[in-house]
């Protein structure tokens, strides 16, 4: 027994701070706390976050806000189908001196940035969509054999429009699969749009009136590393995504790279519940986001109109937390 | 329940647990344990056993400490009872970690411990249902289950076992068949059973026949030699009580009727007094024998009378008279003798224009008089099987009238008896074979 919890006065400022960006979040884009929640989640895991949702429901204005509260640079990019991968990563240039001497030289892409916003990702070539494998996985790019680390941190935060697939170019699994979370935007409810109609001019997002600074970004990011992960809950993890694989109607199941999603989201939700442990609690809330689109459904999916939602909440109800091999007619129960 | 100690909660929890394990396990086992008690019970019911008590709280026991060994088996580790406190109480994997790494100023508190719940509905319907069938099982009548009990027939095979040895010692059953009858007797006695009553009856009444025909045979016996022995007693008496001369009684020794009686062997007078004396002792001896055989039921007492009967020497005292007036050897004593015989009384067939009688006549005037058959001897058992033994008492007074045999399904006036009754997918066609309408 030689790790020591984090100590709750450790923990206290470092909460506050990941609840404060939230709240911050919160108030500049009205009506989804739940998405904003997993959004912080995702940031806090250091994971890459994909946004699928309908044009106008402010998947732009949630990355543009975040990147304002988290005080880091924001980049965005437009994907189109004529994009190349030297537009996002960068080229070399041959530049003359002035000494007269001509070289190549570095002109680093939009990708050399803290976050960038990879809009409508799903509208550029598979050329273009692969060249930013690399940097969503090792945070690094490797250009004409030199490698150049990106900037800390670094994520993604890409949209897609569901409509309109025409002249579209799905992620392939390898990509998809580098996001933490794919997240669905959706419609917001009446009170919610008669707010932003009458608080926000042409929807204009206010200032922010907080932001974090790059320091205590980082310490929030070696807080959540320091978040204990019992050995129960990674076996619960472990379970879920092995159950994955043996669910009706899955072709293909649940990555290990989930599992660790899982289990990194996990300690940045425990974070944002004040707690120094991860709990299984933590790990369903997460599950959705972190599972829904790293399930390759088969044809008869397709017939029957399952969707990957339904196959991940069949899993989180079929698999129980602790594998107690009780005989079927005995439960424990709440009190 | 109100806590705060995690450790107390945890230990609380698998408390429970292991209870739930238990109770259920234990259910199994005491549903197979009570069925099976029942079957042993209703089958020492049947076999006439009384089973103790032992077994049956030592199979409990042992149902006990396994349902006990099982729940340890299927008992979750301590470390998944944590897990699960964990999940249930909701302490966001603070309970888990407390187990695993130093904790510092964390506390985990379990506000409410959960409950295990357990569907016993449909094991314990089993288990009292077999628990019914054990109860059932011991109290339902040996009778019910069994009709094997052993017959009264104690005082039967005793009182027949004194006739053979009666029978033995008077020298009317030779020792094999004795020895025979009593080791039939000896099996019967430890082998008669309720399920097959007949057997041990006919079995019973055959030995009892057996002895009162040897008997019968005895007597008749004796009988006979009473009369022999009479004659010769009253013939050595008149020869000797009459006073002859030598020549006279050597004239009546070589005489062939005279011979007849006394076998042939000329004899003096001493030799004829021992010879008179040695009859009538014979005959009292006999007389004694068929008086034990009569007192023990084996014999009629009309025997006795028979034998009395056939012992009396009748007019011997005529023959004495006229043996006195011989002398000189002139009188024809085997004529005399012989007349004397004929004139004695005792068994004879009769003259031969005596009415038949058959014995035993009806006294319903030459009306059919209902008779109970003798009981077939066990012999013509050897052949008979078992087919079955109802468990039940037999009914008596249902008794099924006769049926009409072939003739039963022919009705009055009908014409023939086979009347085949119709399967209901020919009923249809023979309805229309029977509507059709006549061709025009």
């Amino acid at each position: 027994m030689t790790e020591t919890l984090l100590q709750p006065d450790e923990l206290r400022p470092h909460v506050e701070r990941a609840n404060a960006i939230l709240a911050e979040l919160n108030r500049i884009l009205l009506g989804r706390n739940e998405l904003h929640r997993m959004v912080v989640t995702g940031i806090l895991a250091r994971g890459h976050i994909l946004l699928e949702g309908v044009p106008g429901l402010g998947k732009t204005a949630l990355a543009k806000g975040l990147g304002d509260v988290l005080g880091i640079e924001l980049r965005r990019v437009q994907f189109t189908p004529d994009l190349m991968p030297g537009d996002i990563l960068g080229t070399n240039i041959l530049q003359e001196s002035e000494s007269g001497h001509r070289a190549l030289q570095f002109q680093p892409g939009p990708v050399f940035t803290n976050v960038l916003l990879a809009d409508e990702i799903n509208r550029a070539s598979p050329k273009t969509q692969s060249a930013l494998l690399e940097a969503m996985q090792e945070r690094a790019v490797t250009l004409l054999g030199t490698t150049r680390p990106l900037p800390v941190p670094f994520f993604v935060m890409a949209s897609q429009n569901p409509i309109e697939l025409e002249g579209t170019y799905p992620l392939p699994e390898a990509q998809i699969d580098r996001f933490l979370f794919k997240l669905h935007v959706s419609h917001v409810d009446v009170d919610t749009l008669e707010e932003i109609i009458f608080t926000r001019r042409r929807g204009e997002t206010p200032q922010p009136q907080m932001r974090v600074t790059r320091e205590e970004l980082l310490a929030l990011f070696d807080t959540v590393d320091r978040i204990y992960l019992p050995r129960a809950v990674s076996r619960y993890i472990a379970r879920l995504v092995a159950a994955t694989h043996t669910q009706k109607y899955v072709s293909l199941g649940a990555s290990p790279r989930a599992a660790i999603a899982l289990a990194e989201a996990g300690r940045a939700e425990a974070l944002l519940s004040g707690r120094p442990t991860v709990g299984f609690d933590d790990v369903k809330r997460v599950a959705f986001a972190v599972l829904n689109h790293r399930i390759i459904l088969d044809y008869r999916a397709r017939l029957d109109g399952v969707k990957p939602q339904q196959i991940v909440e069949e899993v989180l109800a079929s698999t129980e937390e602790v594998a107690m091999s009780l005989p079927a007619d005995v439960a424990v129960q709440h009190a | 329940m109100q806590t705060t100690d995690s450790v107390a909660a945890v230990s609380m929890l698998r408390r429970r647990l292991a209870s739930v394990l238990f109770a259920r396990q234990w259910l199994v086992y005491a549903a197979f344990a009570f069925l099976l008690g029942g079957v042993a019970l209703l089958l020492a019911k049947r076999w006439g056993v009384t089973p103790p008590l032992w077994p049956g709280l030592l199979i409990l026991a042992l149902t006990v400490a396994a349902a006990a060994w099982r729940a340890s088996q299927r008992m979750p580790s301590h470390a998944a009872t944590i897990a699960l406190l964990d999940a249930q109480a909701q302490c966001g994997g603070l309970l888990m970690a407390q187990y695993a790494v130093d904790m510092g100023d964390w506390r985990p508190s379990v506000t409410r411990i959960p409950r295990v719940a357990w569907r016993a509905k449909r094991q314990a319907t089993l288990t009292a249902m077999c628990a019914a069938f054990l109860l059932v099982s011991a109290i339902v009548p040996a009778r019910a289950t069994t009709s094997r009990h052993a017959l009264a027939i104690d005082a039967d095979v005793e009182k027949l076992e004194s006739r053979i040895e009666l029978l033995t010692e008077e020298n009317v059953l030779p020792a094999e068949r004795a020895d025979a009858m009593e080791a039939a007797l000896e099996e019967l006695k430890s082998d008669a059973a309720g399920d097959d009553p007949a057997k041990a009856w006919e079995t019973l009444d055959s030995i009892d026949e057996a002895t009162m025909r040897a008997a019968e045979e005895a007597a008749a016996e004796s009988v006979q030699k009473a009369a022999e022995l009479a004659q010769t007693e009253g013939t050595a008496m008149a020869l000797t009580d009459g006073g002859l001369d030598r020549e006279t009684l050597e004239n009546a020794m070589n005489d062939p009727e005279t011979q007849k009686v006394l076998n042939g062997t000329p004899l003096d007078e001493e030799q004829l007094r021992k010879l008179g004396a040695s009859a009538r002792a014979k005959k009292g001896k006999l007389r004694d024998s068929l008086s034990k055989l009569s007192r023990n039921g084996l014999l009629d007492p009309k025997r006795l009378g028979e034998f009395d009967k056939a012992g009396e020497l009748g007019k011997a005292e005529k023959l004495r008279e006229f043996l006195k007036e011989c002398k000189g050897g002139n009188c024809k004593v085997g004529d005399k003798v012989a007349k004397w015989r004929r004139s004695r009384p005792g068994l004879g067939r009769g003259r031969g224009d005596a009415p038949m009688f058959f014995g035993e006549e009806s006294a319903q005037n030459g009306k059919f008089k209902e008779e109970t058959l003798p009981a077939a001897s066990a012999a013509q058992l050897a052949d008979n099987e078992l087919l079955a033994v109802s468990a039940l008492e037999p009914e008596h007074g249902h008794a099924l009238p006769s049926s009409g045999g072939a003739l039963d399904p022919a009705q009055a006036g009908g014409g023939s008896a086979l009347t085949p009754a119709v399967q209901p997918r020919h009923r249809g066609t023979v309805q229309r074979f029977f509507e059709r309408k006549p061709k025009q």
